[in-house]
């Protein structure tokens, strides 16, 4: 890959892919964010991420990739389409980006679609962590499920939350009590705004509950994730423990970025280069049914031919060579 | 003549006394059919024949059953309530041959001895020989011999030669062996700790051990498998060369939250990383994979 003008940008790509959003950055060796994508994978990873690919090309032409970190639940699908030098787990990825950014931070707070973590650090390193992958309750989809219900845009979810005087108490242990409750208080004459701030409460407090208890969440805070986005969410977390929250610039994209820092060493890349978001890709799926296992196996598929498979337990289709 | 079948299930306490009941049936002269290793399919078919609240492991226990009860004659389903005289095995083992024959109709004959050291220490073989005899048409005294002969069996699976290295990360790992040994619903984590470059270690605490145990922790523990896991869990966190601790429970079981709570209270988990797992039908793969490789992580102290 040689540019026709002079020196081509370089830098590592990061790539998060996550059930309901996929994150693609390109960051420079010092880890300053040079290019950002953040897109809903709607159930479509491979078509969320050829086309972030594709707006990458054509925001800044030419780039040498010099290496590529994968993160997310999709991380191995991501590994499989663009050729990852590692594949992380997003505890890790969230961890190092956080650090880089403050490295005396001591507990981050991650929030996102389908997800939440709690990680503690002491002296850089990770000395625990936990994960709500079962509870929606505490979740971006939740809140935006019910910003949708009450009429107002996500967006806005977190101004009307910080213009209540006293906010609505609402049972956030989960989501359909949480539902229930929220309507109760709507018919109880309750105003918008406190409604939405006891929403918010809630989820603070579900989160804390969920994973916090017994933990340390000794400051400084980080506070990443989608769900960062909302002030009000912020707000009620500091009210809850009183203790400042710190939300990063590139609060979405975070696991995506501590996924490229992870690759800045990278001698040889496997990246398959950009072109990707023109392949014909495609991704099926059969139980196998040799055992009683009976395996779901998905493959990605570039035109005919399939280009990988996994999802076997005993490797048999994953190292079938075609 | 056509062989008479006696099925056991593969679930729960087989995953301690399986070679102990094979041997000890086969030679009272009886074909044993075991269902085969847990599968979706299995818990599926467990979930759909359970009723109320049962915890993962009796749900799949029922799997097992409902995959063995057309092909056999008998099945064999003991009534462990004690093995030792201070603790009692959980209530819902206690009740298994009830909660069975509640959710299922047509169930071949139940081989349902009763092992309850607590209520009369000498006789308790005699007792449950006596039982089995009686379902089976078979002189007591000679089962008694063959219950005696065979019982020193235990469960030897694959995993227990796990022991500690010098090199690798060694991770400890506790929990009932019925979830920590059933690949399916333990997650296969042996293999996936492995693949990882870490070396998964299991220990059978000895009765010294034990003992050892329960006397750092003020409270007894009334429960066998309970006993057991805090006592794995006590030697792992003494062990400089245990780099870090993952014990994987069943999400709705009483037992394994109080002796969670031990653990955390009593012990001191905060000198080496510890993690609890907890399964249920729900626990999606994608995210045990994801605390796992984080916890390596970890323990390896992966820095930029
Ligand atoms: S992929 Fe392997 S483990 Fe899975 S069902 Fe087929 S043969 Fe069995
Ligand atoms: S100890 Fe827990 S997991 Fe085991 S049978 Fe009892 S409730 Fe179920």
């Amino acid at each position: 890959m040689t540019s026709l003008k002079g020196e081509e940008l370089k830098g590592y790509l990061g790539i998060d892919v996550g059930s309901v959003t996929t994150k693609v950055v390109l960051i420079d060796y010092d880890g300053s964010v040079l290019w950002n994508s953040y897109r809903r994978t709607m159930g479509q990873p491979i078509r969320a991420l050829q086309s972030a690919f594709s707006s990458l090309k054509k925001d800044l032409g030419g780039v040498d990739i010099r290496g590529v970190g994968a993160t997310g639940s999709g991380r191995k699908l991501a590994d499989h389409i663009a050729g990852a030098d590692r594949v992380k787990n997003e505890i890790t990825a969230h961890a190092v980006s956080a650090i880089h950014l403050l490295p005396n931070v001591r507990t981050i707070v991650e929030i996102g679609g389908q997800d939440s973590k709690l990680i503690l650090i002491r002296n850089g390193v990770v000395t625990d962590f936990s994960m709500n992958t079962v509870c929606a309750a505490g979740t971006g989809s939740f809140l935006e499920h019910q910003a949708a219900r009450l009429g107002i845009s996500i967006g806005e979810l977190g101004s009307y939350a910080l213009r209540s005087a006293s906010p609505a108490r609402i049972a956030g242990r989960c989501t359909v009590f949480a539902e229930s409750d929220m309507i109760h208080k709507q018919q109880m004459g309750h105003n918008l705004e406190d409604i939405v701030a006891g929403l918010c409460d809630a989820l603070a407090r579900n989160y804390l509950n969920n994973l916090a208890r017994g933990k340390d969440l000794s400051s400084p805070i980080i506070f990443q994730g989608g769900v960062a986005a909302n002030p009000g969410i912020k707000a009620a977390f500091e009210r809850e423990i009183n203790k400042e929250f710190i939300i990063p610039g590139h609060y979405p994209i975070m696991g995506a970025i501590g996924a490229a820092l992870l690759v800045r060493d990278t001698k040889d890349t496997r990246f398959k280069g950009l072109s990707v978001s023109e392949q014909r890709l495609y991704t099926s799926s059969f139980y196998c049914s040799d055992c009683p296992n009976t395996c779901g196996v998905i493959e990605i598929n570039d035109s005919e031919k399939v280009i990988a498979r996994w999802g076997d337990s005993c490797g048999k289709w994953a190292n079938m060579e075609e | 003549m056509k062989n008479i079948r006696v099925g056991i299930p593969r679930a729960l306490l087989y995953y301690r006394y399986a070679d102990a009941w094979k041997t000890f049936i086969e030679e009272l002269g009886y074909e044993v059919i075991t269902s085969p290793e847990t599968t979706a399919g299995i818990l599926k078919d467990g979930i759909k024949k359970s009723v109320g609240d049962l915890c993962l492991p009796v749900k799949t226990f029922l799997g097992h059953v409902e995959s063995l009860k057309d092909s056999v004659d008998f099945l064999f389903i003991p009534r462990y309530i004690s093995v030792e005289h201070d603790a009692y095995m959980c209530p819902k083992i206690l009740g298994l041959p009830d909660v069975v024959r509640a959710c299922f109709t047509n169930l071949p004959r139940i081989i349902d001895p009763m092992f309850n050291i607590k209520k009369d220490k000498d006789n308790t073989i005699t007792e449950f020989s006596r039982q089995v005899a009686r379902i089976l048409s078979l002189e007591p005294e000679a089962v008694e011999k063959s219950f005696i002969k065979n019982s020193g069996a235990g469960y030897m699976n694959e995993q227990e030669e796990y022991s500690l290295t010098d090199k690798k990360i060694n991770v400890g790992l506790i929990g009932r062996p019925y979830l920590l040994f059933d690949r399916y619903l333990g997650k296969n984590l042996f293999r996936t700790l492995s693949e990882l470059g870490a070396n998964p270690v299991y220990i059978q605490p000895s009765e010294n051990e034990i003992t050892e145990a329960m006397t750092v922790i003020p409270k007894w523990v009334y429960w066998s498998m309970g006993k057991e896991v805090t006592a794995s869990a006590h030697a792992f966190f003494k062990d400089d060369k245990i780099d870090g601790i993952i014990n994987i429970c069943s999400a709705t079981c009483g037992p394994d939250s109080f002796t969670g709570d031990l653990i955390r209270k009593r012990l001191n988990t905060r000198n080496k990383p510890y993690m609890t797992l907890s399964v249920d039908e729900h626990a999606s793969d994608t995210g045990i994979q994801t605390r796992v490789e984080a916890f390596v992580d970890m323990i390896g102290k992966v820095i930029v």
